[in-house]
């Protein structure tokens, strides 16, 4: 008898703990709040400061952050129905594939001015967060500057850029290898996936590490395990500040971005449309990008920064004009097929 | 604990009711996802099976497969045959000095998987401490590529695994009643023999437990192949895991992984009748 009631006793403290956890969610719903899933780490840190505070100041609405950035966990939300997200990073080919499985809601431009954008980057379900992109990172000790690699073409010349190199182990390196073989970045779409595998056999034996995480390329110049990267510029950026003997090419850049998209079904969906347009307000871009290298699409947020500091950053007007721009629709339709050939080309 | 003989039992061992709390979660957080991923690999959303058309007609999913069994079983291996006299040592040391040994075993379990893998970039690496002390001593002029290679994989994987050898066979070596091999060698068998007959049959116990930890984690292994390994060195977590994150195919994902676990169950098995465990499973009860 003594047993059973022991037992009876744990099992109310177990449904107890259950109900306590129950009610808390209940509470936190009624405040005024928007979840924005980002990135998480110090770009969660800055924006809090930078933008999340400002806003909850002025408008009386909370931010809560959320990381990381993650497509399939918006699929398992979309499908089950359970919105927790209000705002969420993607990547533009997880954008387009969001909008067409229609986990996504419009953005409301009447709201959200993107009269101070760079041309053509706004998109009907997303608003450009943050631009980065994949440069080519040298190791000055081993090519000075002025005679470097300047192109990605130079990048392929293992003659006259003798040493072990490193690229992204995934597919759209094809672009690179396009660029490399001499294909003029505005015709690079739809891409031509012969010559792509046929260059990119060039440089195979040549590559000593294809990265799959974004630190790798930087570690592997420290190590000098490599001269040459194809890399993310905040990467190569932040071990150059370490003092490594580094330095960005920017030409032929590939652009890349990263959206921010309101999700079907937000709680607080009028809420967010609010937020993403205080975000976009040229002095607290400027504030953002003087400690994360990655830009909004701010135009007018350069009057407001140095010029040593707008040298630094993908959208600076000299490295946007050279830059090659990625096609998300082409991605999002080819990726699968392309990443499982990728994987058979590896192992070829 | 065990059945004593002759007794007739009636019901169920009041012990199995201790069992019941692991059951239960197993059931719920083991058993019921699997079965939830069995049926995803044949429902999209009517029944199909096209995902595992898919798997057996391209040759790179099956040359992944069999290159990841490879890669797992070789470890495994490797790490019995470095880890076998380690924990024979431990076994037979007083008790003072085998936990010394013992900690020094565990220790490196403490250090995170990422972090040991990036200690062997830095010893394996071109200008690392391999190569520096290889050219110092004038053994090589060049240095050699074992960074970004499968050797690299392997080594690393080793390292990373083998406490989960040593402990498994420690336990089991410990209850092995050493006046046996006195016996045997009272009745004239040699050292070697005596080993080879007794020994060695009693601790395959922890030999299978050992092999069976190693090989399931191994099989599953993603982050440090992706680090040190070179472009072939591809495991089947890898694509199974850009299949669910970056390309939302749940379904196919679901295969894979169901492949994965039939593939390591037939191994284990098939590795289970070499080693004969059933027939030495009274070994088990060390008292």
């Amino acid at each position: 008898m003594k047993k059973t009631n022991k037992t009876l006793n744990r099992i109310a403290i177990f449904i107890g703990f259950f109900l306590i956890l129950g009610l808390s969610c209940f509470s936190e719903a009624t405040e005024k709040k928007i979840v924005w899933n980002s990135s998480g780490g110090i770009v969660e840190k800055v924006a809090q400061k930078v933008f999340a505070e400002p806003f909850e100041k002025e408008t009386g609405i909370k931010v809560i952050f959320t990381a990381p950035v993650n497509f399939a966990k918006l699929k398992a939300m979309s499908e089950s129905g359970n919105i927790e997200w209000d705002i969420t990073e993607l990547r533009p080919e997880d954008m387009v594939r969001g909008m067409q499985r229609k986990y996504l809601d419009s953005i409301d431009y009447t709201i959200v001015d993107q009269s101070d954008f760079l041309p053509g980057l706004a998109h009907s379900h997303g608003v450009p967060a943050a631009f980065y992109s994949c440069v080519i990172g040298y190791n000055t000790s081993k090519f000075p500057t002025g005679n470097h690699p300047k192109s990605w073409k130079d990048f392929w010349d293992v003659k006259k850029f003798p040493g072990p190199r490193s690229l992204p182990n995934y597919p759209w390196t094809m672009e690179i290898a396009l660029l490399a073989d001499g294909v003029l970045p505005e015709k690079l779409y739809p891409l031509d996936e012969k010559r792509a595998w046929a260059s990119l056999d060039k440089i195979k034996t040549h590559v000593s590490k294809w990265w799959t995480m974004p630190a790798e390329p930087a570690q592997l110049l420290t190590d000098k395990e490599v001269y040459l990267v194809a890399a993310y510029n905040g990467r190569i950026a932040g071990i150059q500040k370490e003092g490594v003997p580094v330095a960005i090419e920017w030409n032929q850049q590939i652009f890349l971005l990263a959206y921010n998209s309101v999700v079907k079904g937000a709680k607080n969906k009028d809420a967010a449309m609010k937020f993403l347009a205080f975000m976009y307000r040229p002095e607290l871009q400027a504030a953002w990008v003087k400690t994360i290298p990655y830009p909004g699409p701010s135009k007018s947020m350069f009057k407001y920064i140095s010029p040593e500091l707008a040298k630094t950053l993908p959208t600076y007007l000299e490295y946007y004009k050279t830059s090659v721009h990625r096609d998300p629709e082409y991605w999002a339709q080819h990726e699968e097929r392309l990443m499982k050939e990728w994987h058979a080309w590896m192992l070829k | 604990m065990g059945n004593t003989p002759g007794k007739k039992k009636s019901g169920i061992d009041p012990a199995a009711y201790l069992l019941m709390p692991i059951l239960l979660l197993l059931c719920v957080f083991m058993l019921f996802p699997v079965c939830r991923i069995f049926l995803l690999s044949f429902f999209d959303p009517d029944f199909t099976t096209h995902h595992y058309v898919e798997i057996f007609q391209g040759d790179i999913y099956l040359q992944v497969f069999l290159r990841t069994s490879l890669v797992a079983l070789l470890v495994s291996m490797c790490c019995l045959i470095l880890g076998y006299p380690v924990a024979y040592l431990l076994s037979d040391v007083p008790p003072k000095t085998a936990g010394i040994l013992l900690t020094l075993v565990i220790l490196p379990m403490w250090i995170g998987i990422l972090v040991r893998t990036y200690a062997w970039m830095v010893v394996l690496g071109r200008h690392g401490f391999l190569n520096k002390t290889l050219i110092y001593f004038d053994l090589i002029s060049e240095p050699i590529k074992v960074l970004f290679t499968s050797k690299a994989v392997i080594l690393a994987m080793v390292q990373i695994l083998l406490p989960l050898m040593i402990l498994p066979l420690y336990a089991t070596m410990k209850g092995i009643d050493r006046n046996l091999l006195k016996a045997s060698r009272i009745l004239g068998a040699g050292a070697w023999r005596s080993f080879f007959h007794i020994f060695l049959p009693l601790s395959s116990p922890g030999i299978m437990a050992g092999f069976t930890l190693v090989f399931i984690i191994s099989i599953g292994f993603f982050i440090t192949p992706a680090l040190v390994g070179g472009r072939k060195d591809i495991m089947i977590a890898m694509l199974i895991e850009s299949q669910i994150t970056r390309l939302l195919n749940w379904g196919f994902a679901a295969a894979l992984s169901l492949i994965l676990i039939i593939a390591t169950l037939l191994i284990l098995w098939a590795f289970n009748r070499i080693v004969g465990i059933d027939k030495l499973i009274t070994s088990m009860n060390p008292r």
